[in-house]
């Protein structure tokens, strides 16, 4: 599910169950549309509801981040529960990706 | 060492079979009462090793994959994946970290760093146009089986 706030310029993402290779597939090319269409300044990912996370989760973050940065933008996530934020730390992400700890 | 479970499962080399597998892979685990991040670290071990038998095995042929899961009275689980797609030329380069085959496709190359680090010790076994197998060890902790039986 996307949304966009036209007064923030803010995209927000919100990622599915398993964020694994099937499910990276079928988003990156909706997202990556939203923001050239919107022209989004920020990305977020809420992945309250994402309780798994492989390496093509993280692949498609890159992604994502990549292409926010080429357009001068910023990319955060929110709401990661415990051991989808283990491989997130693992991949390095943490240190270019804002994070916000799920409460 | 005595082997008290076993299964063998084969399955078509589509995406939607990577959360079969882990699914499957959890229920194996299930009458051990593992912890939470031990099922978790099983799930994106065996996530990681699918993904690579039929995106980097198979790439844009179908082939079978086969899961081969055992159990030992000691708790000790041992997960083969196989494919017979076409193999690991340098297996060395393949298993360093963020090294990806598939350059400008979003790989994140982590996936062997992954099952390394989630499982207890990982072997690779490759051979071009034959296939691969990865075999990985978890010794499953006591931890909450005793809690619940306390």
């Amino acid at each position: 599910m996307i949304r966009y706030d036209k007064e923030t310029g803010t995209l927000t993402v919100s990622t599915g169950e398993e964020l694994d290779q099937l499910m990276a597939e079928k988003i990156r090319n909706t997202i990556d549309s939203e923001i050239l269409k919107t022209g989004a300044k920020k990305l977020v990912f809420d992945m309250t509801n994402t309780v798994f996370m492989d390496s093509s989760g993280i692949g498609m973050l890159i992604g994502r981040y990549k292409l926010m940065k080429r357009m001068n933008g910023r990319v955060a996530v929110k709401g990661m529960h415990e051991n989808v934020m283990r491989i997130f730390r693992m991949s390095g992400l943490n240190q270019i990706i804002n994070s916000e700890e799920r409460a | 060492m005595t082997i008290t479970n076993e299964i063998r499962v084969d399955f078509l080399s589509v995406p939607e079979n990577e959360s079969f597998a882990r699914l499957a892979i959890s229920a194996f685990l299930l009458p051990l009462n593992p912890t939470l991040s031990e099922v978790s670290d099983v799930k994106t071990a065996v996530s990681e090793a699918v993904t690579n038998a039929i995106i980097h095995g198979y790439g844009k042929k179908l082939g079978t994959v086969r899961m081969h899961a055992t159990l030992t009275d000691s708790r000790l689980l041992t997960v083969d994946i196989t494919d017979n797609g076409r193999g690991i030329e340098d297996l060395k380069q393949a298993m360093q970290p963020f090294w990806t085959s598939v350059d400008g496709f979003e790989r994140s190359g982590m996936g062997f760093t992954v099952m390394e680090s989630f499982m207890d010790s990982i072997d690779v076994v490759s051979k071009v146009g034959a296939g691969t197998t990865v075999r990985m060890y978890k010794q499953i902790s006591f931890g909450a089986a005793c809690a619940k039986e306390a």
